[in-house]
């Protein structure tokens, strides 16, 4: 008897504008919008989940605690992202005394992985693309549809141009062929680098796969018992990597979210 | 049309030792395995390999790209590696010019690395590092004892053949891997001190991967790479999940009929 754990993969309902890339979504707190989210709580329910994990650093711990309690005491209002919508929700219908937050995001000032030895330049991909003529090499990341547009930034995002109900949304990020293009994207920006430089394989390991490994550590820290039923609430970019280190570690049943969500349902 | 990659997987022929669990090769310059090497180069010669890649880190390609000059030129006897024994008379039946060093493999800052064994110790976690050491052997057991068996009898390809077989880079792969994600788990707070072996070994098969794109010139391009069998898995995903290559087996080639 092994636990379980089940892999959300989620756009970012706040608009955070952290990828490269980012799906504009519309005003949660629209009416139509928060009963979505309700029938797509109401369609997670059923997986009995014994803990709800986060996409937050695990320093953020205490505060997202603080405020999980408040929410139960109704004296919170929740905020636009998916850890407050989904997450809380979720966590409180199941009478969860508290919420999990198992990512590892640091700046690269504080990751120690700078500290050992590996030039930060030579990290960022997107100045040594710029310098070397790569800028090919950079992978595209599976699209959402809609209109492209870009930020004074350089942020870039998608606008819909049709509306989609959440629960939809939802079924599309956590296609298996969508996690597979994710890290076929990555593959590619692998390949950036010349010679002894390889500032796209070393952002890839280093970064990419050190912070999906390390939300595994963390998720391995938070099970308890094979009675557990983990449910982790993820950026869709990450399922495929924290998946196969779950599947070849090979101490975790991993069941797909697409066993519970249902479109016609929400029609 | 895409470019053509087969990953032979093998097994160390000069038993370097370098491995967590090691297959003691016999003697290859013996006659009899001289034999079944011209044979498997044959067969090889049949995938029309343009180039050939080895398990060598790219810093030594000028120093093994000598080698094969003077090899070429019959100045240089081949050592006992797999390296030397079969990709210097195959590049030379292929009419290469070179052989390329695709490896990885450089050794951590020893300053920066923590000690697992006494963090896991002190934190007592020194379960998780016994649990893993006793799956290594648990698992490594079964290939071994096989290849063990085979070597007794059978020949060079007999050995390959069983190498390359799905299940078998499949095991060894988790051989590799699977008691790495228990060992991953030694730490604390904000140390993932257990995570270094698995880190380094992805990066390196990563980086493996990179380099075969870096020696890829265009779509008629076939590559051979010759590596150790445990990294077979993982590079061939990583090939394959970039969607850039068409990966072949090399069982389609190694023939036991033609060794006896």
């Amino acid at each position: 008897m092994k636990p379980t754990i089940m892999i959300l993969g989620s756009g970012h309902l706040a608009n955070p504008g952290m990828d490269g890339s980012n799906y504009k979504m519309d005003d949660v707190f629209a009416p139509k919008r928060q009963r979505e989210i309700e029938q797509l709580v109401a369609q997670l329910k059923p997986f009995r989940s014994t803990k709800i994990a986060l996409e937050a650093d695990a320093r953020f711990d205490l505060e997202i605690n603080a405020n999980y309690q408040r929410y139960l005491k109704g004296t919170y209002e929740l905020k636009r992202g998916e850890g407050d919508q989904i997450g809380f929700r979720l966590a409180k219908q199941l009478e969860h005394s508290k919420v999990y937050c198992v990512d590892y995001f640091r700046s690269s000032k504080e990751n120690p992985i700078f500290k050992g030895g590996i030039d930060s330049d030579l990290i960022d991909r997107g100045a040594f693309a710029k310098k070397h003529n790569q800028r090919h090499l950079f992978g595209s990341h599976p699209g959402d549809p809609g209109k492209v547009t870009r930020d004074e930034d350089g942020t870039g995002w998608i606008e819909p141009e049709e509306y989609e109900p959440i629960t939809d949304m939802y079924i599309r990020l956590n296609q298996p062929e969508r996690s597979r293009a994710s890290q076929r994207a990555y593959l590619h920006d692998a390949r950036i680098g010349l010679d002894d430089q390889y500032p796209g394989a070393d952002w890839l390991a280093h970064i990419w796969y050190a912070r999906n490994l390390k939300i595994f550590v963390n998720l391995t820290r938070i099970t308890e018992s094979a009675d557990d039923r983990i449910l982790l609430i993820i950026g869709a970019g990450h399922v495929f990597l924290v998946q196969q280190f779950l599947e070849d570690s090979g101490d975790y049943i991993v069941e797909s979210p697409l066993d519970y969500l249902s479109a016609e349902e929400t029609q | 049309m895409k470019p053509t990659i087969m990953i032979l997987g093998t097994y160390h022929m000069d038993n370097p030792g370098a491995d967590a669990v090691n297959f003691e090769a016999d003697d290859v310059l013996a006659a009899k395995r001289q034999r079944e090497l011209q044979q498997l180069v044959e067969q090889l010669a049949r995938f029309k390999p343009t180039k050939i890649a080895v398990e060598a880190d790219t810093s030594l390609d000028a120093e093994v790209n000598a080698e094969y000059q003077d090899y070429l030129n019959a100045v240089y006897q081949p050592g006992r590696s797999e390296g030397e024994q079969v990709s210097f008379p195959l590049a030379q039946k292929m009419q290469h010019s070179k052989i390329y060093c695709v490896d990885w493999f450089r050794k951590a800052d020893e300053e920066e690395t923590v000690d697992v064994e006494a963090f896991a110790k002190a934190h007592n976690q020194s379960g998780l590092l016994e649990r893993a050491d006793a799956m290594v052997q648990a698992m490594a057991q079964a290939p071994l004892t096989t290849l063990t068996e085979i070597q007794k009898t059978g020949s060079v390809i007999d050995l390959l053949r069983f190498l390359n077989q799905e299940e078998t880079i499949c095991v060894l792969h988790e051989v590799n891997t699977l008691p790495q994600f228990t060992l991953a788990q030694i730490g604390a707070g904000d140390q993932y001190v257990g995570l270094d072996w698995l880190l380094g070994w992805y990066e390196r098969n990563l980086k493996i991967f990179v380099n075969l794109t870096r020696i890829t010139e265009s779509a008629d391009d076939r590559v051979l790479l010759m590596i150790g069998a445990g990294h077979v898995f993982l590079v061939q995903q990583y090939l394959e999940d970039s969607g850039n290559y068409i990966v072949e087996s090399p069982l389609k080639y190694l023939k036991t009929e033609d060794a006896n």
